[in-house]
């Protein structure tokens, strides 16, 4: 891959429409609607290859089969570091401690552009208040311990503290970007 | 047990108001207030959480249920997390891999579960906000259906 950084890649995507592909998980993963968004924003023509889970797109990746993929840190960290794989820009609002030297999509050139996937722990509706107070305020004290932020980080996760009130924004505002991708793509899985 | 109180103080406001008229107006008025919050918590059809309810939970261990198979990713986070909880909370915090069709198996399943605070979820931006705009079966509205505890991990 000649290019060397984002704005590099997307010149040559320019350039060569149609040619390159990009894998992903599955019809509808993140991955394939990261790839979707990107596509859209940068006025790009790629071609989408499904595969059945990260597993097998990483190995046609890593084989030369597809040209790039939008996935997971935990499915890239030790390709990049080995070198195999080069990363051109992390889809959140910050740089990871993981990946220090990698610039953010809107270091990159690319503003707005936002990938990343979460985990995040809910309760049925209807849970306790206080309840649901103490599992955020147990999570919180969890996650701040060395050994589970150790553990997380070696797998490419990164701990963050948060509230309830912030997840419900966070929940609102993806659905604010995804909702009309999805609609735009005209993916349906039923 | 805390769920009994609110239903032994509707009896006592009932007979204080049917039997006797010249209870003292002070009196009666506190009664009404702890039957109107009785009633409250009875037709909203939850326990009373009481401060002393939430400083003992958990007394049995906590379920999470992870709506994709074990191995996979969100399976692997939401065992780390377990693991740590289950310290802070001082009892056993398991996993339940209830995979399948893209993760609205297991979310449906943990919308059932009575919300008492040991059945959680862990879900991932694909189950929480994806699958209802992917799957047009999905009734399912995760902003509705649960309750977000914290963002875990991005």
């Amino acid at each position: 891959m000649p290019a060397q950084n984002l704005q590099e890649f997307i010149a040559l995507l320019k350039a060569n429409p149609g040619k390159y592909h990009y894998g992903s998980s599955g019809l509808g993963a993140i991955m394939h609607l990261g790839g979707e968004l990107f596509s859209f924003m940068t006025e790009t023509k790629v071609v989408h290859v499904p595969y059945r889970g990260e597993g097998p797109a990483m190995v046609d990746l890593l084989a030369g089969r597809i040209q790039f993929v939008v996935a997971s840190v935990p499915a890239l960290l030790a390709h990049i570091r080995s070198g195999e794989l080069r990363a051109l820009c992390v889809n959140a609002d910050h740089r990871l401690a993981l990946l220090p030297d990698v610039p953010t999509a809107a270091e990159a050139g690319l503003p707005g552009y936002r990938t990343y996937n979460w985990y995040a722990l809910f309760a049925p509706l209807g849970t306790p208040e206080p309840i649901v107070q103490r599992l955020n305020n147990a999570l919180v004290k969890a996650l701040a311990t060395p050994e589970a932020r150790k553990q997380l980080e070696d797998i490419g996760i990164e701990p963050v503290v948060s509230n309830p009130t912030d997840l419900s924004l966070e929940l609102k505002q993806q659905a604010d970007v995804w909702g009309p991708l999805i609609e735009r793509v005209g993916v349906t899985l039923d | 047990m805390h769920d009994v109180k609110p239903v032994v103080d509707i009896q006592i406001a009932q007979s204080d108001a049917i039997g006797t008229p010249s209870v003292d107006m002070e009196r009666r008025d506190l009664l009404k207030r702890s039957t109107a919050a009785a009633l409250a918590w009875a037709s909203l059809g939850v326990v009373p959480a009481t401060p002393s309810l939430a400083a003992e939970y958990p007394t049995r261990p906590v379920r999470v249920v992870v709506p994709y198979p074990a191995g996979g990713a969100a399976d692997v986070v939401a065992r780390v997390a377990a693991k740590y909880l289950s310290d802070q909370l001082g009892q056993q915090v398991f996993i339940d891999n209830r995979g399948g069709a893209g993760g609205t198996i297991g979310t449906d399943a943990a919308a059932r579960a009575t919300p008492d605070g040991y059945t959680l979820v862990m879900h991932t931006i694909s189950s929480a906000v994806l699958n209802k705009f992917l799957y047009t079966r999905v009734k399912l509205d995760v902003n509705t259906s649960f309750t977000p505890i914290p963002r875990s991990a991005p």
